[in-house]
C-alpha cells in the first residue's frame, strides 16, 4: 500500500519525460522546414536539376494576394516539377516580428516579401542579388538604386511601384462643386475646405491620422519648399526650425478652418482611414495615401465612385516630394541553402509575363517593365493606380530615403506634432521640441550604425 | 523521526519535480539570457557587445519616456485592478446560486473575457467609443454632451481601463470557485445567530475567500503592470502618449526600435518593481489572508 | 407592509432585472458582432445600427473556405490538437506541483516558490527569442510540442500558484485522518484533495482552454506551416493593414465560429461550481 503511490508517481513522471523526449524526435522529423532550412535542396545546388528542391517562401497580405501568389507558385511548380515551394503566408500583424525572430534563430525562409524599412534590422542577412541570375535590366535603374540598395548590395527586387495620391470621393466633389481635375495647392485646400465645411458642417474636405499628417502633410509641405530630401544620409536633418514652424502653423489652419476632421476623431482610425464612418458615408471628400491602397478605400464606400487625383504642391515647389517609390519586394535569405533555385523563382515571379498576369497588381503596379507590359496587354491594370503613378512620374521628385522614413524618427516627430495639435505647445515651441527630438534620435541611430 | 522528515521532504521534491525540470529546461535560460541582453547593445536579430550598466544608466538619466510611462502604468493599475476585482467579487456573490438561469448569466458575464484580444476587439471598441460611436450617441439621446473617449489624452486611459474591467471574467470565475469551498453550515450557523447579510459576508464569506482574493490581487497586479494588449490594440499608446504603458514601451523598444538589449533593461527594471510590490503583498498577507491549513511552516 | 412571499418575489425580480441589465451591457457588443458578420464593409463601418441594411449570407460559407489552400476544417482540427493536450497536461502538472508546494516542507521551498511566481513577472517580449532558440535546438519549431511539453512540465506558474491557494484553503486535518486510514502522500492527493479541488481544476481548465485557444503571438512565432495554422493564426491571415482590402464580414464570421467551442467549454464546465463535491462535514 505504501509503495504503490510512489511507484505510480514515478511512472507518471517517467511517462512525461518520455513523451517530452519523443516529442522532440517526432517534432523534429515532421519539421524539415524550420530546423534544416530546405536541407534536401543542398544536393541540387551541387548539380543535377532532377534532384528535388524545397524553397520556403513567406509573405504577408490579404485574401486576394494570397490567392494570386499561391496560383503563381502552383504554376511555377508545374513548370519546374523538381521544385517544391512551401508557402508561409500571413496577415501583416506580426510579420516583421516573426521574420526577425526567425533570423535570430537562423531559420528564416529562403524567399520572402521585404520592405526596406527592415533594412536596419535585416539588411546584413540578405543575399546580394547582383550576384544572382536575375534579369534586372527590366527595372528602372532609380528604383533599384534608391530603394533596393543597402551598403552597395542589391538586397531585394522591387515588386511594385507606388506613389502618394489624393484619393477622393467623386460625389462629394460634385456636391461641393469641386472640379475633379483640380491640381491642389496647400493654400487651395484651405480655401476650398473652408467653404465645404461652411456649406455643410457635417462635411470635411480632409481627414488624416497622425502618421498621414507627418508623412503626407508636414514633410512634403517642408521639402517641396526646401527642395531637399528630409534627412541627410550623414544623420543630420535637412530642414530648419522655421521650416517646421511654418508647416505646423499651416496644420493648425487646417483644423481652425474646418478643412480637416478634428484630430480626436481620427485617432480611432490610425492606419485604417477606410473604416472611418465619415469617409464611408461620404462626409469626407479626400484623403492622402499610397495609390496602391486604393482598393480598400474603393471597397469601403459602396455606390460612390472613388478616384485618385494629383497630390498637393506649392505653386513654387522645388520638387513634388512625391516620388515613385519601390520600397517593397522579394529578398533572399543569405544563409539559404538553395539560393540559386530561389533566385530562379524570384526572377520568374517578377519578370515572367505569365506570372505578371497571375500576380496582377496584388503588390502594386509591377516595377519590372516586362511584367508591366504583359499586365497592360491583359487589360487587368487598375486605371486609377496607373494614372497616379504616371502622373507622379511627370514631376521632379527626390527619393524618400530609408532614413527619412525611419520609424523611430517618425515617432519622435509625431510626439511634437501632437503637442502642437493639442495646443500644449505653440508651433514655434513645437518646432524646437521636434528638432531636438529628431536630432537626439539621429545621434542614437548614428551611434548604432557605427 | 529524522527519517520521516527526510521522506516528507523527498515526497515534496518529487511532486514539484515536473516544475523544476520545466524551469531548468525552458525558463531559466530565457530569463538569464534576457538579463545578459540587458547588459549588451543587442539588436533584435543579433547579440551585441557587453556594455555594462549603460542601458540602465540611460534609462534613468536620459530616457524621456520612462518615468511618464511608469506613471501612466501605475495610474492604470490603480484604476483598473480595484474596480475589476470589486466588480468581479460582487457579480460572483450575486451569481453564486444553483439554478439554470444562473448558468446562463455566468456564461453571459464571462463572454467578454472569452473574446480575449481577438481581432474583433479593436473593431468593437472603436465602434463603441469613437466620437460618433454608440456610447456618445446614447449620451446624446439622454441630452448629455459627447466625450472624446479615444482622442482626449485625459480620458483615453480610462477608456482602456473600461475594456479591461469589462473582461473581468477570470477573477469572477476564481471567486465563484472559492465561494464553493465555503461550507454551508457556517452560513446556517450565522443565520441561527441572526446575522444579517452584510454581517455574514464580512464575518464568513470574505475571510474564507481571502486566499483567492490574494491570488487574484497578485495576478491582476502582475498583469496590469505589464499590460500591453489593450493599449496596443485600441490606441497604440496615443494620443500624446496618454496610454503609453510601460509594456507598450518595451514592445516598441524591442520590435520597432529593435533594441533588444535596451528593451531587456527596461523589462528587468519593471521586473524588480513588480517583484517589490509582490513581496510587500506577500509580507502583508500574514495579517489578512486566512488559510485553513493553519499557516505555513 | 407587503406579505413576505410577494416581497421576496419583488426582490428576486429586482435582482434579475439588475443582472439582466448588466448582462445586456456585457453581451450587446457581441450581439452587434454577430449581426456584423452579415454586413457589407460599408454597412459595418458606416452605421451604428444593429440590423444589417442588407444581409450578406455567404460570409460564413466563404470565410470557411479560407484562401483556398486550407479550409477552417483544418484550422479547427489543428487548434484542438494543440489546445486539448496543452490544457490536460497543464491542469495535471499544476495540481501535482501545487500539492507539493502547498503541503510539504523541503529545503528552499519558499525560495523555489518565489522563483516560480517571479517567472511571471518578466515581460514575454524579451524572453521570446531565447525561448525560440531552445525550441529550435530541440527541433520542435513548427510543431505543437512547443506548447504541450511546457504544459507537462508546469511552465504555467499561474495555475500552480492557483492550485496552491486552493489547496491551502483545505484543512490539514483531512490529510492527517487519511494517513490514519493508511493513505500515502499520493493517495491523499488523488483520493482526498482531488475531489475537493474540482472547482479549481474546472477554473484552470476553462482559463487554459480559452487562453491557449486565443493566444496569437506564441503561435505566430512557433508555427510556420499554413497547414498547421490554428484558428488564432487563421483569423488574422487575411488582414493586411498595409493596404489590402479585407472582407470583414468573413473575418468576423469566422471569429464568431471560433468562440463557439470556448463558450461551450465554459457553459459545460461552470456547472461544477454548483454541483461540485459538497465539503459539508469537513470544515467548521
Amino acid at each position: 500500500m505504501k509503495r504503490k503511490p510512489w511507484a505510480a508517481l514515478a511512472a507518471l513522471l517517467a511517462l512525461m519525460l518520455m513523451l517530452a523526449a519523443c516529442g522532440g524526435q517526432s517534432g523534429g522529423g515532421a519539421n524539415g522546414g524550420d530546423t534544416v532550412p530546405a536541407g534536401e535542396g543542398g544536393a541540387s545546388a551541387e548539380g543535377g536539376k532532377a534532384d528535388p528542391v524545397t524553397i520556403r517562401f513567406s509573405w504577408w497580405g490579404s485574401g486576394p494576394r494570397h490567392e494570386a501568389t499561391l496560383a503563381a507558385i502552383e504554376k511555377y511548380m508545374e513548370l519546374n516539377p523538381y521544385v517544391k515551394v512551401e508557402a508561409e503566408y500571413m496577415g501583416f500583424d506580426g510579420y516583421s516580428k516573426k521574420l526577425a525572430t526567425q533570423f535570430a534563430g537562423d531559420s528564416a525562409p529562403d524567399l520572402f516579401q521585404y520592405v526596406n524599412s527592415f533594412n536596419d534590422q535585416l539588411g546584413d542577412y540578405l543575399m546580394d542579388l547582383k550576384q544572382a541570375e536575375i534579369d534586372t535590366s527590366t527595372f528602372p535603374e532609380s528604383a533599384l538604386r534608391d530603394f533596393a540598395t543597402y551598403e552597395d548590395k542589391l538586397i531585394f527586387i522591387p515588386t511594385g511601384q507606388d506613389t502618394f495620391g489624393a484619393i477622393y470621393n467623386e460625389a462629394f466633389f460634385e456636391k461641393h462643386g469641386i472640379p475633379q481635375d483640380k491640381s491642389w495647392t496647400w493654400d487651395s485646400l484651405i480655401e476650398i475646405g473652408k467653404k465645404v465645411h461652411e456649406t455643410d458642417p457635417d462635411d470635411y474636405l480632409l481627414t488624416a491620422d497622425i502618421d498621414v499628417i507627418e508623412r503626407e502633410i508636414i514633410i512634403p509641405y517642408v521639402t517641396q519648399r526646401t527642395g531637399k530630401i528630409w534627412i541627410n544620409d550623414d544623420f543630420t536633418p535637412n530642414f530648419t526650425e522655421q521650416d517646421l514652424e511654418g508647416a505646423y502653423s499651416y496644420l493648425l489652419q487646417l483644423y481652425e478652418n474646418g478643412v480637416m476632421e478634428p484630430f480626436g476623431n481620427s485617432t480611432a482610425f490610425v492606419g485604417k482611414m477606410e473604416q472611418n464612418p465619415k469617409w464611408v458615408n461620404g462626409e469626407i471628400g479626400m484623403l492622402f495615401d499610397y495609390a496602391g491602397a486604393f482598393g480598400k478605400y474603393e471597397q469601403s464606400v459602396s455606390g460612390a465612385s472613388i478616384s485618385i487625383g494629383p497630390f498637393p504642391e506649392h505653386p513654387d515647389a522645388k520638387q513634388s516630394a512625391n516620388p515613385i517609390t519601390a520600397g517593397t519586394g522579394f529578398a533572399i535569405n543569405d544563409s539559404s541553402k538553395v539560393k540559386e533555385e530561389t533566385a530562379k523563382l524570384l526572377d520568374w515571379l517578377v519578370n515572367d509575363p505569365e506570372a505578371a498576369v497571375i500576380l496582377n497588381t496584388q503588390r502594386g503596379i509591377p516595377a519590372s517593365g516586362k511584367a508591366l507590359e504583359a499586365l497592360g496587354a491583359s487589360g487587368q491594370l487598375k486605371p486609377e493606380i496607373k494614372a497616379a503613378v504616371e502622373y507622379a512620374g511627370t514631376r521632379t521628385a527626390l527619393p524618400i530615403t530609408v532614413l527619412s522614413d525611419n520609424a523611430s524618427i517618425r515617432v519622435a516627430h509625431e510626439d511634437a506634432i501632437q503637442k502642437v495639435i493639442y495646443k500644449k505647445l505653440t508651433p514655434q515651441q513645437g518646432a524646437a521640441e521636434a528638432m531636438a527630438n529628431i536630432k537626439e534620435k539621429l545621434e542614437e541611430l548614428k551611434a548604432e550604425a557605427r | 523521526m529524522k527519517n520521516r522528515t527526510m521522506r516528507h521532504a523527498l515526497w515534496g521534491l518529487l511532486f514539484i519535480s515536473p516544475w523544476l525540470l520545466g524551469f531548468l529546461g525552458f525558463q531559466f535560460y530565457p530569463l538569464a539570457m534576457s538579463f545578459y541582453y540587458s547588459l549588451t547593445d543587442s539588436s533584435l536579430v543579433k547579440t551585441g557587445d557587453f556594455i555594462g550598466l549603460d542601458n540602465y544608466v540611460k534609462l534613468f538619466s536620459q530616457d524621456k519616456d520612462f518615468f511618464p510611462s511608469m506613471r501612466v502604468t501605475l495610474l492604470y493599475t490603480f484604476v483598473a485592478v480595484p474596480i475589476k476585482l470589486a466588480f468581479a467579487l460582487l457579480v460572483a456573490v450575486l451569481l453564486n446560486r444553483n439554478s439554470k438561469v444562473m448558468h446562463v448569466y455566468r456564461t453571459v458575464y464571462y463572454l467578454p473575457s472569452i473574446l480575449g484580444a481577438s481581432v474583433a476587439i479593436s473593431l468593437l471598441w472603436r465602434f463603441l467609443f469613437m466620437n460618433e460611436g454608440v456610447v456618445n450617441s446614447l449620451l446624446g439621446k439622454l441630452g448629455l454632451p459627447g466625450v472624446d473617449w479615444l482622442g482626449d489624452p485625459d480620458v483615453a486611459l480610462f477608456t482602456i481601463s473600461l475594456l479591461v474591467v469589462w473582461q473581468f471574467g477570470t477573477s469572477m470565475v476564481l471567486f465563484l470557485a472559492g465561494l464553493k469551498g465555503i461550507p454551508s453550515e457556517l452560513y446556517d450557523a450565522a443565520k441561527v445567530d441572526g446575522a444579517g447579510r452584510f454581517r455574514t459576508f464580512g464575518a464568513i464569506t470574505l475571510p474564507l475567500l481571502t486566499p483567492i482574493l490574494f491570488f487574484n490581487l497578485v495576478m491582476q497586479l502582475i498583469g496590469a503592470l505589464q499590460e500591453f494588449t489593450a493599449a496596443f490594440v485600441v490606441t497604440n499608446g496615443g494620443p500624446m502618449k496618454a496610454t503609453y504603458l510601460i509594456g507598450l514601451k518595451i514592445y516598441d523598444e524591442a520590435f520597432l526600435e529593435m533594441r533588444m538589449g535596451y528593451a531587456s533593461a527596461v523589462s528587468w527594471v519593471l521586473f524588480l518593481f513588480i517583484l517589490l510590490v509582490t513581496l510587500i503583498l506577500f509580507r502583508s498577507s500574514n495579517r489578512w489572508v486566512h488559510y485553513e491549513d493553519g499557516g505555513r511552516k | 407592509m407587503m406579505p413576505t412571499a410577494s416581497r421576496r418575489l419583488a426582490k428576486a425580480s429586482l435582482r434579475h432585472l439588475g443582472l439582466a441589465l448588466i448582462g445586456l451591457v456585457m453581451v450587446y457588443p457581441l450581439i452587434w458582432l454577430f449581426f456584423a458578420s452579415f454586413k457589407t464593409n460599408t454597412d459595418l463601418f458606416g452605421s451604428l445600427g444593429l440590423w444589417p441594411e442588407r444581409f450578406v449570407w455567404d460570409s460564413y460559407a466563404k470565410g470557411w473556405q479560407g484562401t483556398g489552400q486550407y479550409t477552417y476544417t483544418t484550422f479547427f482540427l489543428n487548434t484542438f490538437l494543440l489546445v486539448v493536450p496543452t490544457v490536460l497536461f497543464t491542469v495535471a502538472s499544476s495540481l501535482i506541483v501545487g500539492y507539493g508546494f502547498a503541503r510539504f516542507s523541503f529545503p528552499l521551498r519558499n525560495v523555489l516558490f518565489a522563483v516560480m511566481v517571479a517567472t511571471l513577472m518578466l515581460p514575454q517580449t524579451v524572453i521570446l527569442i531565447p525561448r525560440y532558440l531552445i525550441f529550435r535546438n530541440l527541433g520542435w519549431l513548427d510543431s505543437y510540442w512547443t506548447f504541450i511539453v511546457p504544459a507537462m512540465l508546469g511552465c504555467f506558474p499561474f495555475f500552480i500558484f492557483m492550485m496552491v491557494q486552493f489547496i491551502r484553503g483545505l484543512p490539514r486535518e483531512l490529510d492527517e485522518s487519511a494517513v490514519m486510514d493508511g493513505c500515502g502522500p499520493a493517495g491523499i492527493l488523488f483520493r482526498i484533495l482531488l475531489p475537493l479541488t474540482v472547482p479549481a481544476i474546472v477554473s484552470g481548465t476553462i482559463f487554459q482552454f480559452i487562453w491557449t485557444w486565443n493566444d496569437f503571438f506564441n503561435q505566430l512565432v512557433f508555427i510556420s506551416s499554413v497547414k498547421k495554422y490554428t484558428i488564432s493564426l487563421a483569423l488574422r491571415m487575411t488582414i493586411d493593414s498595409t493596404g489590402g482590402a479585407t472582407d470583414w464580414n468573413q473575418v468576423i464570421a469566422m471569429g464568431i465560429l471560433s468562440i463557439v467551442p470556448t463558450v461551450l467549454v465554459f457553459f459545460l464546465a461552470q456547472r461544477y461550481f454548483v454541483e461540485g463535491i459538497a465539503t459539508t462535514g469537513i470544515k467548521g
